[in-house]
């Protein structure tokens, strides 16, 4: 117990990728308010002919979710500067308890055009609220020592350690429901996937599912990776390949079955199995092989005051 | 007292991740034995992992026969396919189309949950009934619910933006909603190119009137 709770308190030991994380999640909703704007009054308006809505959860706090929906465009400039705020790190957690929130809300105003990733982002933008993930890219440092960063590090390891566990999970639960599914279990469910007409995202899908090898294939490594990837991932040696098997796998749904947004946050999830050490390894690996990179680095290094 | 928050935090992320487990899990002992706490833990952290499982094996089509209420004129406009083909013509830009795609499917499955929920039922109520009485029963059980559930209001409107788009007047005129499944060419006919598919009624309404403020 004790080693465990010194391994959780020690260090901050993603606070590379967890910075990243934090700017390529608000890039990520700025992109989807960007791409729904002109849609925003079928989503939310009340001249809609998508009928709200009753959330058993906001009704029994009292939210009237009729006025909310009269008044969405206040909520979205709301929503919009929370998002640039925890983009440049204005606010810490509770900005980020913000977003969270402001995401939860616009989820449960109208939840016609959620998918996995969405549900999937939810719960990261919960953990990354408890989570410290200000060390970089932020706009204004916070050159204060921490007294004591005990807590703080266990919160920002644990809010870590959720996400990555969270993808095991949606993985894991994916991977047995296949299972139990007879077209999965017989190996040809890539066939139907693939050529339903909603998620028909190129031409090539008919040849492509005409083959059976490949339908064959395609559907028993979907099935291998996402029941195995939960244990496999937090073996060392394995986790490069079955993250490039995982990017394979999402750009495919991507490219051939048009969905878009949850394949991203999918992916972007990958990066936290790795630590600060092993980016920086990874980083000084890099500079002694291509040397613009270390010129680079050299040029805009931050010098110590 | 900071080793006392320290072993609080765990003792909360252990008891988080236990509950998110064993609710997460597909139906099992624990779920039935703690179903009023699933639904209190759904109202909070819903989240569904069954990506296609199983996928579906055909399409949706959803006509809206439109007829004029005085020259009894009428029109048929299947809206499923339209929505498809232009959301696969305009990929990756097809969000607008994705939008479209999502809310009339969606809505379209939440109408199959109230008929698929209604059948059950019938079953239960009459069950030495013949196939013929079950879906003629269902159908009108199922309609019960046009002024109340969200998927069918959400549909019934829709259909009012159909007429409006191919300028009909919707005060003019009567709806009628009418959904099937195309079934896909099963695996071993894929390369059939005389394989038939057959298309199965699912849903009929009878003739009703709507607008955007139904």
């Amino acid at each position: 117990m004790n080693t465990l709770l010194r391994h959780l308190t020690q260090t901050n030991s993603r606070s590379v990728y967890l910075s990243f994380l934090r700017v390529a999640i608000c890039l990520w909703l700025l992109k989807e308010l960007a791409i729904n704007w002109t849609s925003l009054d079928l989503l939310y308006g009340t001249k809609s002919f998508l009928v709200a809505q009753n959330d058993v959860l906001m009704t029994s706090l009292g939210i009237n979710i009729h006025y909310l929906h009269e008044h969405y465009f206040f909520l979205i400039i709301v929503y919009t500067t929370l998002i640039f705020l925890y983009l440049l790190g204005i606010g810490r957690n509770a900005t980020a308890a913000l977003v969270f929130l402001s995401v939860e809300l616009f989820h449960r105003l109208n939840n016609v055009n959620l998918n996995g990733g969405d549900n999937l982002l939810k719960f990261i933008l919960l953990y990354l609220s408890f989570a410290d993930t200000f060390q970089y890219l932020v706009l204004f440092k916070n050159n204060r020592e921490k007294k004591d960063p005990a807590i703080s590090n266990m919160l920002t390891n644990l809010a870590a350690y959720s996400i990555m566990f969270h993808l095991c999970l949606a993985y894991f639960i994916s991977g047995i429901s296949k299972a139990h599914a007879d077209v999965w279990y017989n190996g040809v469910a890539t066939y139907y996937t693939f050529s339903l007409d909603r998620f028909k995202g190129t031409s090539y899908n008919d040849a492509i599912v005409s083959n059976g090898w490949i339908v064959l294939v395609t559907t028993y490594v979907t099935i291998l990776f996402e029941l195995y990837f939960p244990v496999l991932i937090w073996i060392r040696k394995l986790r490069i390949p079955l993250i490039i098997v995982g990017t394979c796998l999402h750009m495919g749904i991507y490219i051939f079955m048009m969905i878009y947004g949850f394949q991203i946050i999918f992916i972007l999830t990958y990066g936290l199995f790795f630590t600060n050490g092993e980016y920086k390894r990874a980083f000084t690996f890099i500079k002694q092989r291509v040397p613009v990179v270390a010129n680079l680095e050299a040029r805009y290094k931050r010098n110590p005051a | 007292m900071k080793k006392l928050y320290l072993f609080a935090m765990l003792s909360c992320f252990l008891l988080y991740w236990m509950s998110t487990i064993l609710f997460t899990m597909p139906e099992n002992y624990f779920e039935i034995e703690f179903g009023e706490q699933r639904a209190f833990f759904d109202r909070l952290f819903y989240q569904r992992w069954s990506f296609f499982a199983p996928p579906p094996q055909f399409n949706d089509r959803l006509y809206y026969v439109i007829r004029d209420k005085k020259s009894r004129q009428q029109h048929t406009f299947e809206v499923i396919r339209q929505i498809t083909t232009q959301k696969q013509l305009k990929a990756p830009f097809n969000q607008e189309e994705n939008l479209l795609d999502y809310a009339v499917n969606n809505s379209v499955l939440g109408l199959k949950d109230i008929q698929r929920e209604n059948v059950r039922l019938v079953k239960y109520i009459f069950p030495d009934s013949s196939d013929s009485f079950i879906s003629r029963k269902t159908l009108t059980l199922t309609w019960q619910n046009n002024n109340t559930s969200e998927a069918i209001r959400t549909l019934k409107r829709y259909g009012v933006m159909v007429a409006l788009k191919n300028n009909l007047n919707p005060a003019d005129q009567e709806f009628k909603m009418v959904l099937s499944q195309k079934n896909l060419p099963k695996f071993k006919d894929r390369n059939n190119k005389n394989a038939k598919t057959e298309e199965v009624l699912v849903f009929e309404s009878p003739f009703y009137s709507a607008s955007l403020n139904n």
